[in-house]
């Protein structure tokens, strides 16, 4: 069962790196678009080290995700319909689908297309805000289910802020 | 070339491992919600009662306090997932040994008081949980009658009050629409932005 909490930590952290690090590429793709397509250049080294940090940072959190989840429901103390009956974890269980789908999106695209969708306005930004939304959205569900596990949680006022928990 | 690129892996290898080091701590039994007997499996030489004789008559918003003692242990614990907690508030869901709310100085002993709020009427099951370490753990329930209050006109009802089965299919189709129109607009999103990658 620890190892539940242990891939709930580790998808957290990762993909709320990852969505910090997608912002940064956004901005240098944003103010240094010359200098980045200058092969060598140290802006341009950075750009990319970030761009596969936050490739295989998706993979590993999507990962960390989807097998707590399973983790979770196997190990699970009560039922599925005791769950729903808490708007904590309904919120939990909406927003993590969500999170997954953004993250299958993200990690297709970018293998598809490779290191080129920066290279594009729709391609650059669709991926990296996609990226942040997901990162907050994790983020979200943690502090969620921070709520349920301890009754308090530092982004208590994030969450009262969106009225979560919602749906 | 090389070197460097040997460095930066094992920098990075040495983060991820300090990642998996941590996490057990930080699952340690302090922040630990489930209840003991997922992982302690032996109540061995543990003792845990309760000034709680029968059934303990209760008003609906109305304070009352519950004394627990705890031969050979290491912490008490009593969280809202357990038996019919959720219809309770307590002062203190955690008491570690010799740490402030533990009434007894010796080690391995732990006496609390612990100020328990009822939320809603009915008759339910408290259950509170001593551990120790290795694999020691045992548990006590302490029955709770609670009555309506007829005097106070609104309680605060608590965040994990079920809900109906109304709420839930809502809940569901709710979450039926986000998921399919997230669903569309990434669809949209994937082909508009192929084809501005095939275009370059």
């Amino acid at each position: 069962m620890p190892l539940y909490q242990l891939f709930i930590y580790f998808a957290t952290g990762i993909l709320f790196v990852t969505a910090v690090f997608a912002a940064t590429n956004m901005v240098i793709r944003l103010l240094l678009r010359d200098n980045i397509k200058t092969p060598g250049s140290r802006s341009a080294k950075i750009f990319h080290e970030f761009d596969i940090f936050v490739f295989w940072g998706n993979i590993c959190g999507l990962l960390a995700i989807v097998v707590s989840i399973v983790w979770g429901f196997l190990f699970m103390s009560w039922s599925f319909q005791a769950l729903l009956a808490d708007p904590y974890y309904r919120a939990i269980i909406a927003w993590s689908t969500i999170a997954i789908e953004i993250y299958i999106f993200l990690i297709t695209a970018r293998k598809i297309i490779g290191d080129r969708i920066w290279s594009f306005t729709s391609g650059f930004v669709s991926y990296g805000i996609l990226t942040v939304i997901g990162g907050f959205i994790v983020l979200m569900v943690a502090g969620l289910g921070e709520m349920v596990v301890h009754g308090d949680s530092f982004l208590k006022p994030l969450l009262d802020f969106l009225t979560m928990p919602w749906p | 070339m090389k070197i460097n690129r040997k460095a930066r892996l094992l920098i990075i290898l040495s983060l991820i491992s300090t990642i998996f080091v941590a996490a057990p701590f930080a699952v340690s039994f302090t922040s630990q919600t489930n209840e003991c007997s997922n992982c302690h499996t032996s109540s061995g030489a543990l003792d845990l009662s309760s000034n709680a004789t029968g059934t303990v008559q209760a008003v609906s918003g109305v304070p009352f306090v519950l004394y627990f003692d705890a031969a050979g242990s290491g912490a008490l614990s009593i969280q809202s997932g357990w038996a019919n907690n959720s219809q309770f508030s307590f002062s203190v869901q955690l008491v570690e040994d010799n740490s402030g709310d533990d009434l007894n100085a010796n080690a391995d002993e732990i006496e609390a008081s612990i100020t328990v709020t009822p939320l809603s009427d009915g008759t339910f099951t408290i259950r509170i949980w001593s551990a120790a370490a290795g694999a020691l753990a045992i548990s006590l329930d302490v029955s709770i009658n609670v009555i309506q209050n007829t005097v106070t006109t609104s309680t605060t009802p608590p965040t994990t009050t079920p809900t109906g089965q109304g709420d839930i299919d809502n809940w569901f189709i709710t979450w039926i629409i986000m998921f399919s129109a997230m669903e569309l607009v990434l669809i949209v999103l994937s082909l508009y932005i192929w084809r501005r990658a095939r275009g370059r």
